[in-house]
């Protein structure tokens, strides 16, 4: 199994099984989009650099937590956004961060629903793979291959979580009648 | 001046401790930033950058591969599932799952050919665990192979029941020429011949693979609690344990009417019907998963970890004990039920929703 092929999927299953090559991978993935989010909010590349390795130095430590049932991404790029307001509430920026948070619960338009505010951060990330140099982008771009979540593919076809689950079961009868036994899934995907 | 409630907020944020409001304040307006801030011109150099972090980070602390190939199979398999969700291609990439991963202290084997007849007269017999089933013809009654049953003469010493323990499977050809094959923990009660009788009925706690032999003059009944099936001559399985809270029955060819607490539903083909002290209900299904037991297998659609852990116990005639709750996880998948039971709990470990730890003839479940 090439390593560089795997999806974001298999990577963090074979991450909860402490296997570094996998680890590494994901670094090679995605350490210059979160460095890149992490400078832009801190205006400092040390700081930004000292974000990127607590949150890989964290989920080398946490691998055997991990959910395989979030998706690689969603789970780093909410990570890159709690340590870097770790970092701007220890930093030289706090002043100017909480004084415009400040004005933002009075003025600030608020967006209520969690998965649209999410996808809105997201994206605000993904942007910055534009601004990668090249070989750097097409590494990222190799995680954006197979890791849609359940969710996402619910959405994306327009289909009814149930009938998700549906498909999940009749995609497992196809591998078991390849395969034999032995397969089985968690389906808390939807809690 | 700096704002106590911003800097309040922020904590609240970083700890986890804020409300499902102030949670969209806060990450409403740190979208808002990180629109609004403007990136540092980019001097870095990428490559140096890259390296200079990773040898800040953790190396591997024992050389040892763990489980590369299980769990790379797994991930395998849930891309395919993923994939598969969009059109079953692409499934080269799959490779059969690898559960050689010894990690428990003991092991317990799986279920195999038990059970124990009992006679009229209440003497027991103990049938042979290298043999799967008996036969009874006419006042014959032998093993599913021709060889005979100790020195038994069914005319003089009529049968009442064959039992399986925890643990064991048996099949039993009866006097009409249905078979029976029965699950764990079961129990059929029968005559030692039909003839005479108008109908065909038998008895059944647990849960029992019924093909029925055709023959219209006697209709076959199967009696379980408070369920009554009738039918002529058809294939279909019924699960009636006593810990589970409803008898399903399910029809695989042919037709039955199942009776319930007075009411009564013709079941079609594919379809199962789940009787509770409240009714009947039908539903369609896949009638591999209903029979899985018999072809060897378990196999899981969307099942509550707790009844698939009561079919674990039931098959390797363990003892279950939950520490902190019932895990409300459902699973999919199937597994083959002639391993030993730490194979069948390390697939469903590999879910890395539940734990497991064997002690003897008991298994925990750690959340």
């Amino acid at each position: 199994m090439n390593i560089h092929k795997s999806s974001d999927q298999e990577l963090m299953v074979l991450l909860k099984a402490k296997d570094h090559a996998a680890f590494t991978e994901i670094y090679n993935r995605y350490w210059a989009i979160l460095f890149r989010h992490a400078r832009r909010m801190l205006h400092d590349e040390d700081e930004a650099a000292d974000v990127v390795q607590e949150i890989f130095t964290q989920i080398w430590k946490k691998s055997a937590d991990i959910q395989i049932t979030t998706t690689l991404s969603s789970y780093l790029y909410t990570t890159v956004r709690n340590k870097t307001i770790d970092m701007i509430n220890r930093g030289r920026l706090a002043k100017n961060y909480l004084a415009s948070l400040d004005s933002f619960i009075d003025h600030g338009q608020y967006v209520t629903d969690d998965q649209v505010r999410y996808n809105e951060f997201a994206a605000l990330i993904d942007q910055e793979i534009s601004k990668l140099p090249q070989n750097i982008r097409e590494t990222f771009q190799l995680s954006r291959k197979t890791n849609l979540s359940y969710k996402e593919i619910a959405t994306e076809m327009n289909i009814s979580d149930d009938s998700v689950k549906k498909r999940i079961s009749k995609a497992l009868k196809i591998l078991r009648v390849k395969f034999g036994a032995s397969i089985i899934i968690l389906v808390n995907i939807f809690p | 001046m700096e704002s106590q409630r911003a800097k309040q907020l922020l904590e609240k944020y970083l700890n986890g401790t804020c409300s499902h409001q102030e949670k969209i304040i806060f990450e409403s307006w740190y979208n808002n930033e990180v629109k609004n801030r403007e990136d540092k011109p980019g001097t870095v150099d990428f490559i140096e950058q890259q390296t200079k972090i990773y040898n800040r980070l953790p190396k591997p602390t024992s050389t040892k591969t763990i489980a590369f190939k299980w769990a790379s199979s797994i991930a395998a398999a849930i891309a395919l599932i993923i994939l598969g969700l969009y059109f079953f291609k692409n499934n080269d990439t799959v490779k059969p799952v690898n559960t050689n991963t010894p990690t428990y202290a003991n092991d317990v084997a799986p279920g195999s050919n038990k059970a124990v007849l009992t006679l009229a007269n209440g003497k027991t017999i103990n049938l042979n665990d290298t043999k799967s089933g008996i036969v009874i013809k006419g006042s014959q009654l032998t093993y599913d192979d021709g060889t005979a049953i100790q020195n038994l003469n069914i005319k003089a010493n009529p049968i009442s029941t064959i039992t399986t323990p925890r643990g064991g499977q048996y099949n039993v050809e009866l006097p009409d020429g249905t078979t029976v094959a029965l699950n764990a923990a079961s129990t059929l009660k029968f005559p030692s011949t039909f003839s005479g009788l108008v109908t065909r009925t038998v008895e059944l706690t647990g849960e029992g693979y019924f093909q029925v032999a055709k023959d219209k003059q006697h209709p076959f009944i199967v009696k379980s609690a408070d369920q009554q099936i009738e039918v002529l001559g058809t294939h279909f399985n019924v699960s009636s344990y006593a810990d589970e809270t409803h008898i399903k029955t399910t029809l695989v060819e042919g037709s039955v009417k199942v009776t319930s607490n007075g009411k009564t539903q013709l079941l079609k083909p594919n379809q199962q019907s789940i009787a509770t002290a409240k009714g009947i209900s039908i539903r369609d299904v896949d009638t591999e998963e209903a029979i899985a037991w018999k072809n060897g297998l378990f196999i899981f659609d969307n099942e509550p970890l707790e009844s698939v852990l009561r079919k674990v116990a039931r098959w390797y005639n363990v003892e279950i004990v939950y520490t902190n709750g019932i895990p409300n996880n459902t699973f999919i998948g199937s597994v083959s039920r002639f391993d030993q039971v730490s194979k069948v709990l390390n697939v469903l470990e590999s879910t890395g929703s539940v734990h497991f730890k064997i002690e003897g003839r008991r298994i925990t479940v750690l959340k």
